[in-house]
């Protein structure tokens, strides 16, 4: 009896446990501190009582019969999902779903000697491990539903860009057999050119969505009319819109609405709402888009709607997912990826506005709402890219850097084209050997090159007196901030990032000062 | 004084069962598995069968319901180790005349008996 | 070691009762019938087991373990597929519990399990043959069959001889294999025969469980 009474008071000194002790006839000997504090009772009032009446619901969940077997000798363990909890208490972590403390509990005998002298109880709280587990849990369900929507898009993704290859294969065909200034090579070239048009818009698309989700998009913060963006990308939109019998309405005073971004982003956000809208309309519906200015909250508010097929409540909810819009046989029907919202959504709020969409059910149309702050500056004239000038005619020297022989190739035969003289180097060390022969004006050099990566490229020229004024153009396909810093800490003048648009490109050579020493 | 056919795939149970009946005065008939119990049923033309619920080749509810088929009016008490309640309620779905839970002992199994031959149907 | 054809049919007749109460505790705790299928009885040398064991698991077992002592003293094993024991856990849960193996809250489920089948089975045993066991906390391990036959068998004397159940359940519309293994010593192996035999003849002779 004695060494019993000790047993049990050193497992209250744990202090992590209920410990309940009662006699042969199950009337309570002992209620530990534990228990004090989480049932409210304290020991004076429950010594002495009988367990099933101070717990009467023990009787009528089947666990007396526990109580019993640990008086015949056996012991038992409860667990906590089968009962959840020997003893009702208030739960120990704020959780909304849990109205009890969870528990798992052991009854023992109290044995003296041979014979039982009456019972003993641990109860431990477990809450905090169901919580955890029931997180985990939903997670898991939801990483696993997330997996299967990427695979879908994967799947997806490779059909739509193996649908073009088809058509540029043959039309490779078509032009090694006939003349290359006829009208069928000339057809052909076209139908590629689109093609690839098409392709190449995939994968913007696609390097647009996992940019921003990196946070790695560059944008231009300049001031820029949020109107003339509109009334430009609907007069882009407009011909497609109404050839497919859908009437397109602007509703918008000409004043201007001044935010600050990347004008061409901006127009990519009105574009694919339109794009949206009217891929989701039927013939004879109409597309409206409205431009509210509100000089008190300093915002401007674009909407686009539709009375097309609009959407349910489901699809509402994840309408912006770029994952979950494979699911949509009507989207794969349309053709593309569904990435459209999705994107419009990230460059949105990567302005600092927000992007809303509502629909009264299906079709009952939709409605997509733009707010971005308003900028006080002044808009800056014409933002659009000039083309530049011809290049001069004493042609410019330009050595190109690029591991990759079929880009090197390339660019060399466009440069070429544009009046410059080329050459070409596979390796960094390749390329300082012919920069010191060659004694080029401009170096385009691609950053990730196998041996001496760019930078080190870029170092070594600027260390050296004969290649030190060339005007150094790195090409990568990064382009973050971080990225920017360390192409200019290399010595590099320019940094642009992969795929670099010809245009772009034709435009930055010709904006580079000629020969007399720029250092 | 009654004919009775005890049906069990334990030995002992049959042994045991035999061994209470016998003294209190009745005639007893035995079998252990369903093919063979059925079989009995017809040849010896019990009045009543003590009925085991598991057995390995046909459960105790299908000898039932075989016997019941041809003979609606047989006389059937089920004895099992199988405590849970639905299976109470199967026994007495199925037309069972009575249910004794094993381990077996002469006052409940010989009351069981003298209440399902006293209800003779009218 | 000889064991006479009276004992085999009591031991059978005993292990068909206490695991039958065995299923309806299950039963009451998971709210759905238990089916039970006449358990397999059989005796051998400690060193034999595997053969026998083999018959209802096989490769990764979840084994719950339990050390009863008095009169009769030894160790009582409830073995189950590492599937299986996955599988009821589903089961009785609802899917409430993490299903990718045994986390911290199924353990505990296919401990209490466990415990449940062996404590009624020795309950019964207490009963009929007026013998006390007493029960220690149950343990639960996860090993490889082989593996947990080996310690069983280095843990034990060679001249012990384990009783084997080999029990199927079904539940839910699911079919749950499990072995539940009793060892005893010599001296605890023949008292239990002993009363073994004391409770056929007391029910021969009409009047053994009062």
């Amino acid at each position: 009896m004695q060494s019993n009474k000790a047993f049990i008071e050193n497992l209250d000194r744990l202090g992590a446990w209920g410990v309940i002790t009662t006699d042969t006839k199950l009337f309570v000997t002992g209620w530990n501190r534990w228990l004090e504090q989480r049932s409210g009772k304290p020991a004076g009032e429950v010594l002495g009582r009988h367990i099933f009446e101070l717990y009467p619901d023990l009787t009528s969940r089947g666990i007396d019969r526990y109580f019993r077997e640990a008086l015949e000798g056996r012991d038992c363990l409860l667990s906590q999902r089968f009962h959840k909890f020997l003893l009702p208490m208030p739960p120990s972590v704020s959780c909304t779903s849990l109205m009890h403390m969870q528990q798992t509990a052991r009854l023992m005998p109290l044995m003296d000697d041979e014979t039982v002298s009456g019972t003993l109880t641990l109860i431990e709280d477990v809450t905090e491990r169901i919580v955890t587990e029931d997180e985990l849990r939903k997670q898991a369900e939801r990483l696993e539903e997330a997996g299967r929507h990427k695979d879908d898009f994967l799947a997806m993704l490779a059909h739509e860009l193996r649908n073009p290859l088809g058509p540029i294969r043959n039309g490779l065909h078509v032009l090694e057999l006939v003349p290359g200034d006829s009208t069928e090579a000339r057809q052909t070239r076209a139908m590629m050119a689109r093609q690839v048009g098409h392709m190449a818009r995939i994968v913007d698309d696609l390097l647009d969505v996992s940019r921003i989700a990196r946070g790695k998009v560059r944008l231009r913060h300049e001031p820029c009319d949020l109107t003339s963006i509109v009334r430009d990308v609907i007069e882009d939109y407009r011909p497609l819109v109404e050839k497919s019998g859908i009437r397109l309405v602007i509703d918008s005073t000409p004043e201007r609405a001044i935010v600050r971004g990347d004008g061409v982003r901006l127009a990519q956000v009105v574009g694919n709402l339109l794009n949206n809208a009217a891929k989701f309309t039927n013939a004879g519906g109409e597309i409206r888009v409205t431009r509210e200015i509100n000089r008190k909250a300093k915002t401007v508010v674009v909407r686009v709607s539709d009375t097309g097929i609009g959407m349910s409540r489901e699809t509402l909810s994840r309408v912006f997912d770029s994952f979950a819009q494979a699911d949509s046989s009507l989207d794969r029907s349309k053709g593309g990826l569904g990435l459209g919202l999705s994107l419009a959504k990230g460059l949105t709020n990567l302005h600092g506005g927000s992007i809303e969409a509502a629909s009264n059910g299906p079709d009952m149309g939709s409605m997509f709402t733009l707010v971005f702050p308003l900028s006080e500056s002044e808009v800056r004239e014409n933002t659009t890219v000039v083309d530049g000038q011809e290049p001069a005619k004493h042609s410019k020297r330009v050595l190109v850097i690029e591991d990759n022989p079929d880009m090197g190739l390339s660019m060399q035969m466009l440069l070429t084209h544009l009046g410059y003289r080329v050459e070409l180097a596979a390796s960094g060390t390749e390329g300082l050997d012919a920069a010191r022969q060659f004694q080029p004006q401009i170096v385009l050099c691609d950053i990730g090159l196998p041996g001496r990566n760019g930078y080190e490229v870029a170092r070594a020229l600027r260390a050296d007196p004969d290649t030190q004024q060339a005007y150094l153009i790195a090409q990568s396909g990064y382009g973050a901030d971080d990225d920017l810093r360390k192409s200019h800490d290399a010595g590099f003048d320019l940094h642009l990032t992969k795929p670099v648009d010809f245009t772009e490109l034709k435009r930055v050579l010709s904006a580079v000062p000629g020969d007399p020493a720029r250092r | 004084m009654s004919k009775i056919l005890v049906v069990d795939d334990s030995n002992l149970a049959r042994r045991a069962t035999r061994a209470i009946l016998e003294a209190a005065g009745h005639e007893v008939s035995d079998a252990q598995d369903g093919l063979a119990a059925i079989e009995r049923y017809f040849l010896d033309k019990p009045e009543l069968v003590l009925l085991d619920v598991t057995m390995r080749d046909m459960d105790g509810l299908e000898v039932l319901q075989r016997i019941r088929s041809v003979d609606p009016e047989a006389r059937i008490v089920f004895v099992t180790a199988d405590v849970q309640s639905s299976t109470r309620e199967m026994a007495v779905a199925g037309g069972a005349s009575g249910f004794v839970v094993k381990p077996v002992s002469s006052g409940p199994l010989l009351d069981a008996i003298a209440e399902a031959l006293s209800g003779r149907p009218a | 070691m000889i064991i006479s054809e009276l004992q085999t049919d009591a031991i059978s007749e005993l292990i068909n009762i206490a695991f039958s109460r065995s299923a309806a505790s299950l039963s009451d705790l998971t709210a759905s019938r238990v089916d039970l299928e006449v358990p397999e009885v059989s005796v051998h040398p400690i060193a034999n087991i595997t053969a026998a064991l083999h018959r209802f698991v096989k490769g990764d077992v979840a084994t719950v373990h339990q050390v009863f002592t008095g009169p009769v003293a030894g160790d009582a094993f409830l073995l189950m597929n590492f599937d299986g024991a996955v599988h009821l856990v589903e089961l009785l849960t609802n899917g409430e519990v993490v299903s990718k193996g045994l986390g911290a809250s199924a353990r505990e489920v296919v401990t209490e399990i466990g415990n449940i089948v062996m404590n009624a089975c020795l309950g019964v045993f207490g009963n009929l043959l007026h013998v006390r066991f007493s029960f220690s906390v149950p343990r639960l391990s996860l090993d490889d069959l082989g593996v947990m036959v080996n310690s069983l068998i280095v843990d034990s004397n060679p001249m012990q001889h384990a009783l084997v159940v080999g029990a199927r359940f079904r539940l839910r519309n699911s079919e749950v294999t499990g072995c539940l293994v009793l060892v005893l010593g010599i001296a605890s192996f023949e008292l239990f025969l002993q009363e073994v035999e004391a409770w056929a003849e007391r029910s021969l002779r009409g009047g053994a469980n009062e």
